[in-house]
C-alpha cells in the first residue's frame, strides 16, 4: 500500500467518523427522552429540570454542545454517563467492547468453520444432492430471525441437554478460558449459523464460477483431483465475496448483536447502547456509536487493503 | 401487561428508568408458557413455597442470584428498597435495623435490638446491639444511625418525604439508643427502619466527595460492573458472625422465562419474579422460594387534572364501570393472575375492606351520556409502550368502544417516554401502571400515589376526602382502627375512581434444592446473611 492510499484511507475515515459521530448527536437530541428526568426521576418541578438541562448543557445550540464534545473526544475523553452509574464512558466501552468482539470473532470463526466445507462440497457438484441439501437448509436457517434461532440454540443445547450454560457471560480475567468459551459457546453459535448460511451461498456461487475459469480448466489438465483444484487453485480466487461479507459482518455484528445479548444476558456494545438509548444517556449512546462506527470503518478499510493480497490482478491494477 | 411502577419509580434516580424498562419488557405479552385461567388461590399465597431445601447449612461457596433488574446504585437514597429494584442487594450491604417477618406479620430486631412505642404510637425507642461496627472498623451507634437517617432525608431518599411529614424528630440517646418523635401516631414505624431509611449508611461513606459503599450488613461491595454483575464478600466483622458463603453474585437475565429456565438448571441458584405466568411455571416445577402479593400491582393511572376528559370523574367511574380485569389478565399473562377491581385482594391482609367497582355496562353507558352531556368529547386517550403493551390497548379500546368512548391509543418506545409524558408534560389520560402496594406498607404507598400533598402523585388526584382518610390511615393506632378506614378509603375510591385497578401482583423469589437459609423480609426483599449454598 502506497503513502497516498493509506492517506486517502485515512480521510475517508475521518470524514465517515465525524458525519456518523454529527449523525449521532442530531439524532439524539431529537429523542423524546429528556435526561433531566433521567436524572432527576419524577416529582420535581419544570425549573428544577431546567436547572438540570442547563447543568448538561442541552439549552445550548446543538451545533455548540457538538463542538464541545467533539473537542473532549479528539482527546479521548468521551464523558461521563448522565444517569446512575455515573461512569465514565470510556471505561463502560473498554468493558462491553471486548465482549462484543469476542463474540463476533468467535462467530465469524464458527461460521467459516461451517461454511467453507458446506460451499465445496456444494460447489463440487452444483445441483447435486448434496448441493440441493445444502442450499435448502442454508435458506430456512436464513429465513429465520436471529432471536428464534437463539431460542431453538438454548431450547436444545441448554435447557434440553444442559450441555451449555443457559445465560451470563464469565470474562476470562475472573473464572478463565475454559469458562469464557464454555459461556461464549451458544451466543457465538447464534451468530455463527446465520452468518455461515450467508457465507456458504455466496461462497459456492463464487467457487462455482471460479471452477470455469481457464486457470481451474488448466490445473484439471494437468492430473490435479478435484479436492486439489477445489482447494488449492479456486478457493482463495473465489474469496472476495466471501471477505467482503466478513468485512460487513464483522462491524455490523460489533454493534448490533442486541437480539443475542438480550438473550443470553451478556454485556456487550449492543445492551450497553440500547440501555443508554432507553434510559436517554445521551453521552453513553454518541460515545459508543463513535467506536461502534470507528471499527465499521476500519474493518472495511483492512477488507480493502487485503484484496490485493487475494487476488494478484488487483494488486497490479492498483 | 404494560405497567409502570409508581412502586418502583420513585427515586430521584434513573435506576428506577432502568427498571422499569425492564419491568415493561418482562410484562410483555405472554412467553410461552402453559397457562390455565383465572385466579389459582393455591399458587400466589403470600407465605414459603415448597419444601424446605439446602440440607445442612455449609460454609463456602458463591450463591449465583439472577435479579429481577439490575441496581444501579449502591446508595439506598437512590434506591427504592424492595426486592425488585435492588433492596436485598442493598440490604445485603448494609442489613436492615428491623426485619419484617411475613408469616408473622411482625418486625423483629435485626442490626438493632429492637424497637418499642409509648402507648399511642407517638413515639418509638431504637435500641442498638453493642459493639456493632461497620466493615471500615467505626461503631454503628446512635449518633451513626442519626447521621444515616439525616443523609437520606437531606439527599432525598424516596421516602423522604413521608418520613418528614410524620417524624417530628430524631434524636441520639445514649450510644445505643434512637428515639423518633412523630407529629401524630404512626403504627406503621417500624416499615420505614425496615426499608430504606433502615439501611445505614456509614458516616465514612462519603469521605473524599465520592460515595464508597459501607455498611454494617452481613457483605461487602466487591465490584459492580454495569449490564454484568454486582459482587459482594463475606464481612467477616459481621455482628452477627461471618456469613456462611463467601460470596453473592447478582445478574440479570432480561426475560422472566430466562430468569426462570437458569434456576431451573442451577446456572443461578436464585431468581426473582414477578410474571403470574411465569410464577405459576416456577411452583409447578416444585421449585421453593417466598411469595409476595402486592396489592394493585397491575391497572392504569388516570389523569385526573383539570385540564383532561379524565378529569370528570363520571368519565372515570364509566371506565371503572367497564374495563373488565379477566379479559385485560386474559390479554396479558394468558389468564393467569389474580385479577380483580378491589384495592385489596383475597390473599391480601387488608382484604375485608370491600369491593371494588362493578363491571355494569348500562350503568357505564348511562355515565357517559350524562358527562357527554356536560361536555365530554366521548374520546380519550391510552399511552402505551410499542409492542409491549399494544394487545392490552387494543383490549381498552374494545371494551370502552362498547359504552361510546373512543379511545386513541399511542404507543411510545421504551418507559422513559412513558415517564416523561406521565410526570414531567402530564400529557396522558390513561396509562399502563402499577400502584404495588405490600401489606406492610399500605399507608406510605397510599399517601404517595394517592394524598393531593404527595410529590409523586403522578395521576394529579386531589380529594379532601381520600387526604383526610389517608392522614387517618397513617394516624391510626390498631390494625382493626387501620381496616375501617381502609373501607371507608375502598368506599371514596368506589365513588371517586382514582386509579383504575386490573387486580394484584405476584412476586416470588425463588431458589434451587442446593440453597438455603434464605430469610424472606419486607416487600419481596430477601437476607442473605444466613443463607448457604451446597454446590
Amino acid at each position: 500500500m502506497t503513502w497516498r492510499r493509506g492517506a486517502r484511507i485515512l480521510g475517508e475515515l475521518v470524514a465517515v467518523l465525524a458525519l456518523v459521530s454529527f449523525g449521532t448527536f442530531a439524532l439524539v437530541s431529537m429523542m423524546d427522552v429528556d435526561p433531566a428526568v433521567s436524572v432527576l426521576g419524577e416529582g420535581h418541578t419544570e425549573a428544577e429540570y431546567d436547572e438540570v438541562r442547563h447543568d448538561l448543557g442541552l439549552d445550548q445550540p446543538l451545533l455548540t454542545r457538538y463542538v464541545s464534545w467533539l473537542g473532549d473526544a479528539v482527546t479521548g475523553d468521551l464523558g461521563t454517563s448522565v444517569v446512575p452509574p455515573y461512569s465514565d464512558v470510556a471505561d463502560r466501552i473498554a468493558d462491553a467492547l471486548p465482549v462484543s468482539v469476542e463474540l463476533a470473532l468467535l462467530g465469524m470463526g464458527m461460521a467459516l468453520l461451517l461454511a467453507i466445507p458446506a460451499a465445496l462440497w456444494s460447489a463440487n457438484r452444483p445441483g447435486g444432492r448434496v448441493d440441493r441439501a445444502i442450499s435448502a437448509m442454508t435458506v430456512g436457517v436464513l429465513s429465520l430471525p436471529s432471536f428464534m434461532l437463539g431460542l431453538i440454540v438454548i431450547m436444545v443445547l441448554a435447557n434440553q441437554l444442559g450441555w451449555f450454560p443457559r445465560a451470563q457471560w464469565a470474562r476470562i480475567g475472573d473464572e478463565g478460558v475454559y469458562q469464557n468459551l464454555y459461556h461464549a459457546f451458544l451466543p457465538a453459535l447464534t451468530i455463527a449459523l446465520a452468518e455461515a448460511a450467508m457465507f456458504t451461498r455466496v461462497l459456492r456461487n463464487d467457487l462455482i464460477t471460479t471452477l470455469q475459469e481457464d486457470f481451474v480448466l488448466s490445473a484439471r489438465a494437468k492430473g490435479m483431483t478435484p479436492r486439489q483444484v477445489l482447494v488449492g487453485d479456486a478457493l482463495r480466487p473465489s474469496s472476495l465475496s466471501l471477505v467482503t461479507l466478513m468485512g460487513i459482518s464483522m462491524g455490523r455484528l460489533i454493534g448490533s448483536t442486541v437480539v443475542v445479548e438480550y438473550l443470553f444476558g451478556l454485556p456487550g456494545m449492543g445492551s450497553l447502547t440500547v440501555s443508554a438509548a432507553q434510559t436517554g444517556d445521551f453521552v453513553m449512546v454518541q460515545g459508543a456509536v463513535l467506536v461502534i462506527a470507528a471499527i465499521y470503518v476500519l474493518t472495511n478499510a483492512a477488507i480493502d487493503v487485503s484484496y490485493g493480497y487475494l487476488d494478484p490482478r488487483i494488486r497490479r491494477a492498483r | 401487561m404494560t405497567s409502570t411502577s409508581s412502586r418502583l419509580l420513585r427515586p430521584a434516580s434513573l435506576a428506577a428508568l432502568a427498571l422499569t424498562a425492564a419491568l415493561l419488557t418482562s410484562c410483555a405479552e405472554s412467553e410461552g408458557v402453559d397457562t390455565e385461567a383465572d385466579r389459582d388461590p393455591a399458587v400466589f399465597q403470600i407465605g414459603m413455597v415448597g419444601d424446605e431445601t439446602g440440607g445442612d447449612a455449609v460454609d463456602g461457596g458463591m450463591l449465583d442470584v439472577s435479579s429481577y433488574t439490575e441496581v444501579r446504585s449502591m446508595d439506598p437514597v437512590d434506591v427504592i428498597a424492595n426486592g425488585l429494584s435492588g433492596g436485598s442487594e442493598l440490604a445485603a450491604i448494609y442489613d436492615v435495623l428491623l426485619r419484617y417477618d411475613p408469616e408473622a406479620d411482625e418486625y423483629e430486631g435485626q442490626l438493632a435490638e429492637g424497637i418499642e412505642s409509648n402507648d399511642d404510637a407517638s413515639e418509638w425507642t431504637l435500641t442498638l446491639r453493642d459493639g456493632v461496627t461497620f466493615s471500615d472498623g467505626t461503631p454503628l451507634d446512635a449518633d451513626a444511625v442519626v447521621a444515616s437517617i439525616e443523609r437520606y432525608l437531606a439527599d432525598g431518599g424516596g421516602q423522604a418525604s413521608l418520613w418528614s411529614r410524620k417524624v417530628a424528630d430524631t434524636k441520639a440517646g445514649d450510644k445505643s439508643t434512637v428515639t423518633f418523635e412523630m407529629t401524630e401516631p404512626w403504627l406503621d414505624f417500624p416499615y420505614m427502619l425496615a426499608t430504606a431509611p433502615g439501611m445505614i449508611v456509614a458516616p465514612s461513606a462519603d469521605k473524599g466527595g465520592e460515595f464508597t459503599p459501607i455498611g454494617a450488613g452481613p457483605f461487602t461491595f466487591g465490584h459492580y460492573r454495569p449490564g454484568e454483575e454486582l459482587l459482594l464478600t463475606a464481612n467477616e466483622k459481621y455482628f452477627d458472625g461471618a456469613p456462611h458463603l463467601d460470596q453473592i453474585r447478582f445478574r440479570t437475565v432480561q426475560t422472566a422465562q430466562g430468569t426462570l429456565e437458569v434456576v431451573q438448571s442451577g446456572d443461578a441458584d436464585l431468581g426473582v419474579l414477578r410474571e403470574p405466568n411465569v410464577i405459576k411455571s416456577a411452583v409447578d416445577a416444585d421449585l421453593s422460594g417466598s411469595m409476595n402479593v402486592v396489592s394493585m400491582g397491575v391497572g392504569l393511572i388516570v389523569n385526573s387534572r383539570e385540564d383532561r376528559d379524565t378529569a370528570d370523574a363520571l368519565v372515570r367511574q364509566a371506565i371503572a364501570h367497564t374495563l373488565d380485569p379477566d379479559t385485560v389478565m386474559q390479554r396479558s399473562y394468558d389468564g393467569v393472575g389474580l385479577p380483580g377491581t378491589e384495592m385489596f385482594p383475597e390473599e391480601s391482609k387488608w382484604h375485608g375492606a370491600g369491593d371494588g367497582p362493578q363491571i355494569d355496562l348500562d350503568e357505564a353507558k348511562e355515565l357517559v351520556e350524562e358527562a357527554k352531556s356536560k361536555g365530554f368529547d366521548g374520546t380519550i386517550g391510552y399511552l402505551g409502550i410499542q409492542k409491549v403493551s399494544q394487545n392490552t390497548g387494543l383490549a381498552i379500546e374494545a371494551m370502552l368502544g362498547e359504552i361510546g368512548i373512543e379511545v386513541e391509543s399511542e404507543y411510545v418506545p421504551g418507559a422513559a417516554e412513558v415517564i416523561e409524558r406521565v410526570f414531567v408534560e402530564r400529557d396522558f389520560d390513561l396509562a399502563g401502571w402499577s400502584f404495588g402496594t405490600p401489606d406492610a406498607g399500605v399507608y406510605p404507598e397510599l399517601f404517595e400515589s394517592f394524598h393531593s400533598e404527595s410529590t409523586s402523585n403522578a395521576g394529579g388526584y386531589a380529594s379532601d376526602t381520600m387526604d383526610g382518610l389517608i392522614d387517618e390511615l397513617g394516624a391510626a393506632t390498631s390494625e382493626e382502627e387501620q381496616q375501617a378506614i381502609l373501607t371507608d378509603i375502598q368506599t371514596e375510591w368506589n365513588e371517586s375512581i382514582p386509579a383504575i385497578v386490573f387486580g394484584a401482583q405476584p412476586e416470588l423469589v425463588t431458589w434451587g434444592d442446593q440453597v438455603g437459609g434464605v430469610e424472606p423480609h419486607v416487600d419481596s426483599m430477601v437476607l442473605y446473611g444466613d443463607a448457604w449454598v451446597t454446590e
